[in-house]
C-alpha cells in the first residue's frame, strides 16, 4: 500500500471523526474520498495490522493516537497548502484543494512549517494596526470604474457590518468613485456604500472576470 | 397587544409608524434616523394596540447599541407579533436581515415597502411566491402614498405566523449546531448565537470554544463570516426567485457629480454656505417685518396706557417675550429647520458625510461624525443623541464637545436676530467663522489627547429623492411646535417673574455684584451678564432676558455694537443649554459632561475677553 493512500485515509478519518461525536464508518469514509468500501476496507485491515487504526463493530472505524497525530498532521498540511494555492495564488478553491491533495505528501515539514508562518503574517499585520504594504491587492489598489470580487476581508476589531452589508468573499463590487485621500464609495446588493480609507485597506480584492 | 416595526434603517419604518398612529416622530432620508424606542397607541375595532418603532439595523447579531436594543426587545418577548418592515427596491440585503428574523421564532408579517419605486425602477416582485418561501403574510406596500398601509394591523393581528424558511449553514455549522444540541439542549438559535459569540449560556460558550476555532482553521474565515456568507447566498437566491428584473441602478449623473472629487467638495461648501445666508436673509426680512408690525399694534399703544406701574412692568415683559419669541425667534428657526429638512430628506446628507471623511479625520472622526455635527445646527439635543451611531467611545467623546459647540438654531437666533440685524452680514458670519474655527481647533486637539481606537466609516448612501415638501413643512412644524408650546409658555413664564424681579428690585441688586465683573471681563453692562445666564435654561432666554432687561427690543439704543457683538460671541460659546447636557449625561456620562460643560464655559468667556480687548 503507498503512503498517500494511506495518509489520505487517516486524513479523511480526521476530519470525519471532528464532525460527528461517534467513530466514522466505512460508507462515511467511501462517500468522502469516492473510492468503493471494497478498496478503503482492504487498506483499513493492512493499517490495522500496522496500529493505525481499529475496526470497530458495524464498520465503524476508530483511530489510534498515532493514525490520529499522523491523520491530523496530514489534514493541517492541506489546509495550509490549499489556503496558500487560492488566497495567495489566486487558485480556485476546488482546484486547489485538489491540487493540495497531491502536494500534501511530499512537502517536508520545514517547508510546510515556514509557508504556515508566511501565512499567518497578514492578519497580524492588523494586530500591529501597521499599514505594511501587502503582497494582495486590497480596494486601494483599483482605480474608480473597476469591477471587482471580494476575495478576504480582515478588519481589526470586526467587521461584522461588511459581512451584514454583504461585502463577503466571492461577492462582487464595484468601486463608483475615489476621493483624493482614498475614501471610496462601492456598489454592493444594489447599495452604494461608502467607506474610509482604512475600511477598504482591509477588503482584499481581485478584478472580476 | 404590543407590536413591533423592526428592518433595515431607512426603509419606512418610522413613516408606517406615523401612518398608523399619527404620532409626529423624525422620518428622514438617512439610515439612523430612529436612535431609540418610540410607542405609540392605536385603536383597532375598539381595541387599544401600542406600537413601537425600532432602530433600523443590519444584524440581529451585532453589538452595536441599537443592534442589541433590538435583540433584547424581540428575546424579551417584549412584543406579541413583529412587523418586518422590507424595502422592495433592495429585496436581498432586506431578505438577509429578514432571514435572521425568522430564526427568533416570533409570529410576523412582511411588509413589502417602497413599492411605488420598485415600481418605478421597473422592479417587479411576485409577493405570492415570497410569502409562500418565507411562510409569513407578505403585503406590497407605499408608505409615502399610504398604499395598503391601512392593511398592516388586520394582518399583524389575526394572519402573523412563524416564518417558515430557514437557511441552510455550511455543513461544518450545521454539524457543529447538532453537536452543541446533543450535548446540551440548545435551540438552533441559541447555538447559532454562541457561535457567534453572543451566546448567553455559560456551557454552550465553552462548546463553542472547543469547536470554534477548528471551523475557522478549515475556512480560513471566522464563523461569523461563514454564516454571513451563507445568509447572503440563501437571501440571493429568494430574490432572484420572486423578481423579475434586479434593475441595478444605472449610475446616476447627479449622484456621480455629487460625489465626485473634483465638483462634490465645491457643491458641498457652497451649499452648507448658501444655507446659511438664505436663513439669514429671509429670517432677518420676516423678523423686522414681524417686529415692526408689533411694535406698532401692540407695544406702542399699550406703552400709552395709563397703568399702574406694576402692572405696566408685568405687561410690558409678558409683551416683550411675545415680540421676540414670536417676532424673533420663530422666523429663524422656521427657515432653518425648513433647510435642514431639505437636507435631510434629499438624501444629500449622506453623500456630505462622505466627502468629509478626511477632513473628519483630522478631527479624530470619521465621515458619519458630520452628520450630528451638521444636526447640530438645528437643534444639539437630537444631534447629541445622534452620536450614539458612532462605534467607539473615543469618537463619541470628541462628538460630544464638537456637537455641543455647534451653534444650534436657539444660537442663530441670536446671531441673526441681533448681529445680521444691527451690525450686518459679515459681522454675522464672522460668529460663525470663529465658532467653526474653534471646532475645528477642539478637534484636532482631542484627536490628540483622547484615549481609545478608531474605526473608520462605513455608511450607506441613501437614495437621493426630490424631497416632498409636505414632509418638510410638517416636519418644520413639528420642531417648532416644541418652541411653541414648551419653550414659549416657559419664556413667558421666566418673562414674568424676570418682570416681578425686576419691579422688586432684586436685579439692582444683583447687577451691582456683577456689573464690575461684567465690565471688566467682557465689557458688558450687568444685565447683559445676567441674560448669558439665562441662557442656560435656553438658549433663546439670554435674547429674550436682554430685551427684558433693557426694555426695548431695539439694542442699539442702550448698548454699543461691539457690546452686542461680544454678547453674541459669549452667548454662542458659553455652556451648552439644560437640555443638551441632560443628554449629553445620558449619552456619554456625566464626566464628559461636567468637562463639556466646563470647557465651553471657559472658552466663552476667554474669547469673549479677547474680543473685548482686541476691539475696545
Ligand atoms: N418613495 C417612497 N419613499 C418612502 C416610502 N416609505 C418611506 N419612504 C422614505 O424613506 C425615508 C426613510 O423613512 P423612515 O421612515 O425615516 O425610515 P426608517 O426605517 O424609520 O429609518 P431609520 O429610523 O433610519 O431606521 C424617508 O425619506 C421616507 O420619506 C415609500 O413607500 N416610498
Ligand atoms: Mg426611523
Amino acid at each position: 500500500m503507498k503512503t498517500s493512500a494511506r495518509e489520505d485515509l487517516l486524513e479523511a478519518l480526521c476530519i470525519l471523526s471532528r464532525t460527528k461525536p461517534e467513530p466514522p464508518t466505512i460508507s462515511d469514509l467511501s462517500d468522502h474520498l469516492s473510492r468503493t468500501p471494497e478498496e478503503i476496507r482492504g487498506h483499513l485491515s493492512t493499517m490495522q495490522d500496522q496500529g493505525d487504526l481499529r475496526l470497530l463493530s458495524g464498520d465503524r472505524v476508530e483511530l489510534t493516537p498515532e493514525g490520529s497525530r499522523i491523520g491530523n498532521q496530514v489534514a493541517k498540511k492541506h489546509q495550509v497548502l490549499e489556503c496558500f494555492l487560492s488566497d495567495i495564488l489566486g487558485m480556485d478553491r476546488g482546484t486547489a484543494s485538489e491540487e493540495a491533495c497531491i502536494l500534501e505528501h511530499d512537502i517536508s515539514d520545514e517547508a510546510l512549517d515556514r509557508l504556515d508562518r508566511y501565512m499567518s503574517r497578514p492578519g497580524k499585520r492588523w494586530r500591529r494596526g501597521k499599514h505594511e504594504k501587502s503582497s494582495l491587492p486590497t480596494l486601494l489598489d483599483y482605480p474608480a470604474g473597476s469591477d471587482l470580487k471580494v476575495s478576504s476581508v480582515k478588519c481589526p476589531g470586526g467587521c461584522q457590518r461588511l459581512f451584514d452589508m454583504g461585502i463577503v468573499p466571492g461577492e462582487q463590487v464595484r468601486l463608483v468613485t475615489t476621493l483624493d485621500n482614498k475614501a471610496m464609495v462601492i456598489h454592493v446588493k444594489g447599495f452604494d456604500i461608502a467607506i474610509s480609507p482604512e475600511i477598504a485597506s482591509c477588503i482584499f480584492v481581485e478584478r472580476a472576470e | 397587544m404590543r407590536l413591533g416595526l423592526v428592518g433595515n434603517p431607512n426603509v419606512g419604518k418610522s413613516l408606517i409608524f406615523h401612518q398608523l398612529t399619527g404620532i409626529g416622530v423624525e422620518v428622514s432620508n438617512y439610515p439612523g434616523t430612529t436612535v431609540d424606542l418610540m410607542k405609540g397607541n392605536l385603536c383597532f375595532k375598539h381595541e387599544k394596540l401600542e406600537l413601537v418603532d425600532l432602530p433600523g439595523i443590519y444584524s440581529l447579531e451585532g453589538n452595536s447599541p441599537e443592534e442589541v436594543m433590538v435583540r433584547t426587545f424581540i428575546q424579551e418577548k417584549e412584543a406579541e407579533v413583529l412587523i418586518a418592515v422590507l424595502d422592495a427596491t433592495h429585496l436581498e440585503r432586506n431578505l438577509y436581515l429578514f432571514l435572521q428574523l425568522a430564526e427568533f421564532g416570533k409570529p410576523l408579517i412582511a411588509v413589502l415597502n417602497i413599492m411605488d419605486e420598485a415600481a418605478k425602477q421597473g422592479i417587479e416582485i411576485d409577493t405570492a411566491k415570497l410569502s409562500s418561501i418565507l411562510g409569513v403574510e407578505v403585503i406590497p406596500v407605499a408608505a409615502v402614498t399610504g398604499m395598503n398601509v391601512a392593511e398592516i394591523i388586520p394582518a399583524a393581528l389575526f394572519r402573523a405566523r412563524i416564518p417558515a424558511v430557514q437557511v441552510p449553514y455550511d455543513h461544518h455549522i450545521e454539524a457543529a449546531i447538532r453537536s452543541i444540541q446533543s450535548v446540551h439542549p440548545a435551540t438552533r438559535l441559541q447555538a447559532l448565537q454562541a457561535l457567534q459569540g453572543i451566546g448567553t449560556d455559560p456551557e454552550t460558550n465553552s462548546l463553542v470554544e472547543a469547536l470554534g476555532p477548528e471551523i475557522e482553521e478549515m475556512h480560513r474565515m471566522t464563523i461569523v463570516q461563514i454564516i454571513a456568507g451563507n445568509r447572503h447566498h440563501r437571501a440571493e437566491a429568494i430574490a432572484d426567485l420572486v423578481s423579475s428584473d434586479r434593475g441595478d441602478a444605472h449610475p446616476d449623473s447627479l449622484d456621480s457629480l455629487l460625489t465626485s472629487r473634483r465638483s462634490g467638495p465645491i457643491i458641498l461648501v457652497a451649499i452648507l454656505l448658501s444655507i446659511l445666508v438664505s436663513v439669514f436673509l429671509i429670517g432677518s426680512f420676516i423678523e423686522e417685518f414681524l417686529v415692526g408690525v408689533f411694535e406698532m399694534l401692540v407695544i406702542s399703544p399699550f406703552s400709552a396706557l395709563p397703568l399702574d406701574p406694576l402692572f405696566r412692568q408685568l405687561g410690558l415683559s409678558l409683551l416683550l417675550a411675545l415680540q421676540a419669541g414670536l417676532g424673533i425667534a420663530l422666523p429663524f428657526i422656521f427657515t432653518f429647520y425648513f433647510f435642514i429638512s431639505i437636507l435631510e430628506d434629499s438624501g444629500y446628507l449622506t453623500r456630505a458625510a462622505f466627502l468629509a471623511d478626511r477632513a473628519m479625520h483630522r478631527l479624530g472622526m470619521h465621515g458619519q461624525g458630520l452628520v450630528p455635527l451638521i444636526l447640530g445646527f438645528g437643534c444639539n439635543v437630537p444631534a447629541i443623541m445622534g452620536i450614539r451611531l458612532l462605534r467607539t467611545r473615543r469618537e463619541r467623546v470628541i462628538a460630544s464637545f464638537l456637537v455641543s459647540m455647534v451653534p444650534c438654531s436657539a444660537r442663530t437666533v441670536i446671531v441673526a436676530g441681533i448681529v445680521a440685524v444691527f451690525i450686518g452680514l459679515p459681522a454675522a458670519l464672522s460668529i460663525y467663522a470663529i465658532t467653526l474655527g474653534l471646532v475645528i481647533l477642539t478637534g484636532l486637539v482631542l484627536s490628540r489627547i483622547t484615549p481609545g481606537e478608531q474605526y473608520g466609516m462605513i455608511l450607506e448612501l441613501a437614495p437621493l429623492r426630490v424631497p416632498r415638501i409636505g414632509n418638510i413643512l410638517s416636519k418644520s412644524w413639528y420642531r417648532i411646535r416644541e418652541f411653541l408650546f414648551i419653550a414659549m409658555p416657559l419664556l413667558i413664564l421666566a418673562s414674568l417673574v424676570l418682570g416681578l424681579l425686576q419691579y422688586a428690585g432684586f436685579f439692582s441688586l444683583f447687577q451691582q455684584w456683577i456689573t464690575p465683573w461684567s465690565e471688566a471681563v467682557l465689557g458688558l453692562p450687568g444685565y447683559a451678564t445676567t441674560a448669558l445666564l439665562f441662557g442656560i435654561l435656553r438658549k433663546e432666554m439670554a435674547l429674550e432676558t436682554l430685551v427684558i432687561l433693557a426694555g426695548t427690543a431695539d439694542l442699539p439704543s442702550v448698548m454699543s455694537l461691539a457690546q452686542i457683538y461680544i454678547f453674541a460671541v459669549v452667548s454662542v460659546l458659553f455652556i451648552p443649554c439644560i437640555s443638551t447636557i441632560g443628554v449629553l449625561a445620558k449619552v456619554v456620562g456625566a464626566r464628559i459632561t461636567l468637562l463639556v460643560s466646563l470647557y465651553t464655559l471657559i472658552l466663552g468667556l476667554l474669547i469673549g475677553a479677547i474680543i473685548n480687548l482686541v476691539i475696545v
